[in-house]
């Protein structure tokens, strides 16, 4: 009897050490590297323009600046913002949400603190931070709304849009829609697994696109098949990739996956990033600030500086 | 560990030295002991990590002060040491709000260098395991605590004191761990300051 209670008790400690065997990091680390809330949950990143960031909550949208204390630029009451836009610092759209009536977009100017209704929304909808708005199957761009794209097929899957493009996966095939030429997009045939991840880079206006764990270079219509991945990233993502780049050269880019950060394909082996907390954050968005930095959005911790050739993490306190 | 056990012979080698000349307590007198108060991080100290290393109070473990409480049992052995088992429970939130627990299962041994049977001043020793647990993840550490224990008799059986001193877990991860965790094996130390309550019989 007194054998079975030790052993019952000898088993019961080795389960209880073996239940932290999956997980990436011990305890007191993960301790050490929590922060506190922001208080502000930021659902996106809209933009960095004259030392000022950008972005929005359900709540409103933001302005920071590089020694932090976000100020409200728009705030909501009756309604959730459920996507922005910055077209520039004086100009945003954004769709709403209200209990008693659809949705819809407005436009708002800064400089008169007015909200116009642009026009009202049916279906799903969804307004990307680059002005893409997805709507009942039809894609337009807010503040150009000439021309539109109707998708007819029905069998196509959630949209991630990046830079000037915006990506829409129909079974195995991708359509890459730019602005300016919606209806010439870019086809690239051969995915074998979901999309998970997209990126744009305007400067040198070709298309990072993700194949499970395979990264692919696209400068025009192709088939996956023919291409040479330019990465195999260690992880593949159980939800869409975080990319951006962080200069010209198509070499440099960072993508924030389920555990952590790759830098062109490899894990940030020195831990610059989890030594600045920034790994256990929720990571919402990230943007290219064009100097070789990387701005990084985060749900609850606010707004992180990488800087990729200094190796250097700052934050910006919201 | 070996200061732990240099530190335990030092206390069973002085316990044979009578301070008062007169005892309290008799062979095989016990006693129950309720803790409850606050604990306070001390420390986290990372052993194969540069970058962290030693990082101290709440500032350094991003931990807030948090509760205490426990049960022990204990019996004499000889007219100034009792030995026993302690079990506790303490919980703290890390600064993103989470809830860090930490359940010590030890053995316990203690002193009684002062005992006038209206007052008595005790130093305690644990050793033994903590279950630690923040998020899903759970840990099983080496767990050890000294603690010093002012205790005032207001009837024959019934005491009231403070009890504060220092724990220490020790979340070990060898060099085959998965994840980052073979950089990560770190000491965590606990003061906890408990308001006592003391059954003797």
């Amino acid at each position: 009897m007194k054998k079975s209670i030790v052993f019952a008790l000898l088993l019961a400690l080795l389960l209880l050490v073996s239940c932290n065997a999956d997980s990436e990091h011990g305890l007191y680390y993960k301790v050490s590297n929590s922060l506190p809330s922001s208080g502000i949950a930021v659902i996106g990143y809209l933009g960095y323009e004259g030392g000022t960031h950008y972005f929005y909550s359900n709540a409103g949208i933001y302005k920071v600046g590089a020694t932090g204390g976000a100020q409200v630029l728009k705030g909501t009451e009756n309604f959730q913002i459920h996507g922005a836009y910055m077209a520039n610092a004086d100009t945003f759209y954004f769709i709403t949400i209200t209990p008693d009536s659809p949705a819809a977009v407005y436009k708002y100017l800064v400089s008169t603190e007015t909200a116009s209704k642009q026009e009202s929304l049916t279906g799903y909808s969804m307004l990307f931070s680059n002005g893409f708005l997805y709507s009942n199957t039809v894609i337009t761009v807010v503040d150009d709304t000439a021309s539109s794209v109707v998708l007819t097929d029905g069998k196509f899957s959630t949209p991630y849009a990046s830079g000037d493009s915006i990506i829409v996966m129909h079974g195995s095939k991708a359509e890459i829609y730019k602005k300016g030429s919606l209806s010439t997009p870019v086809t690239v045939t051969g995915f074998s697994s979901s999309l998970k991840g997209f990126f744009h880079q305007l400067a040198e206006d070709i298309y990072l696109v993700f194949d499970g764990k395979k990264v692919y270079e696209v400068t025009a219509s192709c088939s996956l098949g023919d291409l040479t991945p330019k990465a195999s990233l260690p992880e593949a993502p159980s939800h869409g990739y975080k990319v951006s780049t962080y200069g010209t050269g198509i070499e440099s880019y960072l993508v924030r996956t389920k555990t952590g950060f790759t830098k062109n394909g490899s894990w940030i082996a020195v831990d610059w990033l989890s030594r600045n907390s920034i790994n256990d954050t929720n990571v919402v968005d990230m943007y290219d600030m064009g100097n070789g930095e990387i701005a990084v959005a985060t749900y609850s911790n606010g707004i992180y500086i990488i800087d990729m050739a200094a190796e250097k993490v700052h934050e910006v306190r919201l | 560990m070996k200061k732990l056990m240099i530190m335990l012979l030092i206390l069973l080698s002085v316990s044979a030295i009578p301070v008062f000349a007169d005892y309290y307590y008799e062979k095989g007198d016990t006693a129950f002991s309720f803790n409850v108060g606050t604990g306070i991080p001390a420390f986290q100290a990372f052993v194969n990590n540069s970058d962290k290393g030693f990082e101290p109070w709440i500032d350094g473990t991003h931990s807030y002060v948090g509760g205490y409480g426990s049960l022990g049992y204990q019996s004499f052995v000889t007219r100034n040491l009792a030995i026993g088992g302690e079990i506790g429970y303490a919980f703290n939130n890390s600064f993103a709000k989470k809830i860090f627990t930490t359940v010590p299962i030890t053995a316990k041994l203690s002193w009684y260098p002062v005992q006038t049977g209206k007052f008595d001043l005790i130093l305690h020793a644990n050793a033994g395991i903590a279950v630690l647990r923040y998020e899903t993840d759970r840990f099983l550490a080496p767990h050890a605590k000294i603690s010093i224990n002012p205790v005032y008799y207001i009837s024959d059986s019934w005491g009231l004191g403070i009890d504060a001193g220092l724990w220490v877990n020790y979340e070990f991860y060898g060099s085959s761990a998965s994840g980052y965790k073979s950089n990560e094996s770190a000491f965590g130390g606990f003061i906890p300051a408990t308001v006592s309550l003391i059954y003797r019989h």
